[in-house]
């Protein structure tokens, strides 16, 4: 995988883990994001019970670990382990901060280093490796829980040449529906009504992104978790007892679906097509749109500052995603089962798309 | 003899101003060409989203603007574009209206005028569906903060280095 950086701020937090690793037991589990194989190791067992749900794409056991890896993902729990955040103390060379985090680069951008209050993330690009702390594991967000790597989770994506988009995405039957759109749009919301009715869930908020050899396009599960509104739980009497609510209290409470539907977790999927949800009422239905229409929801209205920019090429990617595939405005009214229903139709009516006929097969 | 003075003196403006538009056809031409590596773009049906990561920027164009941008960035000259503009939609567009949008487009440097810029690019077939409407360009600048911060990563060095 490459030599090691010569930061020693880098190294400094790379016998952190270490040392933490010795001091508290560690969870290890093992998958794939895109096909890369990616081992993840938590120091510290309230870190992994907290944080390990929203990675439960990856297995555990010995038959899964023994594969080669290609990145992996190092967290340790300060207060269990005993060992602290290490300071940095390196010049970095391009810095941004935004509201209560900073990113850094270091090493000719070879490495970021993302700074918190609840959190320090160190990314080597080149070897796709996250080595980093949480203060805390007892006093963890929702947000953090939900979406543990924060920024870094992008550009860890990069490095496994995966795209990770803001969308949220169902499946049936091994293809899946892409839902994209801005906030409040209701990807989350239908996200949630197809899992309560059946479907296949592979993300609320994050999924990568890639292009198969074949020509198509490949959705990725990159966090197993959900957060809503608490106006909306009494939508999902299926999910009542699975609500995690922040203590101090948040904006959102958080499902994290791998121990109440483990068998309707997805991995990845071939995309079928795509939907930009809005809130209607009384009546649920899909209606093709233009390929702009969601280009730009993809691209305009579902910026988010978690992750750092666009290429030229994910630019390209993303247009082509939209070109290629059937895209639709999803209504989506007060009834999960009608929304579902939708959703399952769609599915279906595109199930044997190929890649060449997908923009042709529907009036 | 005011009077003929006067008439000889419109003459030559004139013929001065006819002889520099023969001239300028045949020297001053310019072509447009995307202001690569910094601008994206991506042409759909009726629409056009460009990128520019110089700025920060994304831009989209209405139907009308994305025939003019088909046009400008396979090959039609500045003299050339108001020709092949009408061509395209069957009736003389207002000069004023071309001019503006090319000059904003000009200005957010999504392209540029060179002269030395003379090859033809794949000519598309005429995609229009729309009549002609005034051509638009809506800069969407709130991304700047995200897209500014691309490229702010240089390029992860390759091994070996």
């Amino acid at each position: 995988m490459g030599v090691a950086s010569n930061c020693n701020d880098f190294t400094g937090v790379s016998k952190s883990f270490n040392q933490a690793i010795a001091n508290a037991s560690g969870v290890v589990r093992q998958g794939q994001i895109g096909d890369r194989e990616v081992r993840v190791t938590f120091a510290g067992q309230l870190l992994a019970a907290t944080v390990m749900p929203s990675f439960a794409q990856f297995c555990p056991g010995p038959a899964a670990i023994a594969r080669e890896t290609v990145g992996s993902i190092e967290i340790w729990d300060c207060v269990e382990t005993g060992i602290p955040r290490p300071p940095i103390n390196d010049t970095p060379g391009w810095q941004l901060s935004g509201n209560g985090w900073t990113v850094s680069a270091f090493d000719a951008g070879r490495l970021l280093c993302e700074e918190r209050a609840a959190s320090l993330l160190w990314l080597d690009r080149r070897r796709a490796k996250i080595i980093g702390c949480f203060e805390n594991a007892s006093t963890l967000s929702c947000a953090d829980r939900a979406r543990p790597l924060q920024r870094m989770m992008g550009e860890f994506s990069r490095s496994l040449q995966v795209q990770e988009i803001h969308a949220a995405m169902i499946g049936y039957k091994g293809v899946a529906l892409l839902l994209v759109g801005g906030g409040g749009r209701g990807k989350t919301t239908t996200a949630l009504d197809s899992l309560h009715e059946g479907l296949d869930f592979f993300g609320d908020d994050s999924i990568g992104l890639s292009k198969a050899g074949s020509g198509e396009f490949l959705g990725h599960c990159l966090y197993a978790s959900a957060r809503v509104l608490p106006k909306q739980l009494a939508r999902w009497p299926h999910f009542a007892s699975q609500w995690q609510f922040p203590e101090p209290p948040e904006l959102k409470a958080l499902f994290q679906p791998a121990d109440s539907h483990p068998q309707q977790l997805g991995l990845s999927a071939r995309i079928c097509a795509i939907a930009i949800p809005f809130v209607a009422t009384g009546h649920a239905a899909a209606t093709r749109i233009a390929a702009h229409n969601a280009f730009r929801a993809l691209f305009q209205e579902s910026r988010d500052n978690r992750r750092f920019g666009v290429t030229t090429a994910e630019f390209a990617l993303l247009a082509n995603l939209t070109k290629t595939l059937p895209c639709y405005h999803l209504e989506v009214d007060e009834s999960p089962t009608r929304v579902a229903a939708v959703c399952r139709e769609l599915l279906l009516r595109h199930h044997h798309d190929t890649a060449n006929q997908l923009h042709r097969s529907d009036p | 003899l005011a009077f003929l003075t006067l008439i000889d003196i419109n003459r030559r403006v004139l013929l001065t101003f006819f002889f520099w538009q023969l001239l300028s056809r045949k020297i001053a031409k310019m072509w447009y060409r995307v202001n690569v590596p910094s601008v994206a773009y991506e042409i759909f049906d009726d629409e056009t989203a460009l990128l520019n990561l110089e700025r920060g920027s994304y831009y989209s164009l209405n139907s009308s603007a994305s025939e003019i941008w088909r046009l400008m960035i396979t090959g039609v000259s500045d003299n050339d574009l108001p020709i092949a503009v009408g061509q395209r939609f069957g009736i003389q567009p207002p000069f004023k209206e071309v001019a503006e949008f090319v000059q904003g487009l000009v200005t957010q440097r999504l392209i540029i005028l060179d002269a030395t810029t003379a090859e033809r690019g794949e000519f598309p077939a005429p995609s229009l569906r729309e009549p002609w409407s005034k051509p638009t360009i809506v800069v969407y600048d709130d991304m700047r903060d995200l897209l500014a911060m691309d490229p702010p990563l240089p390029p992860v060095p390759s091994e070996g280095v």
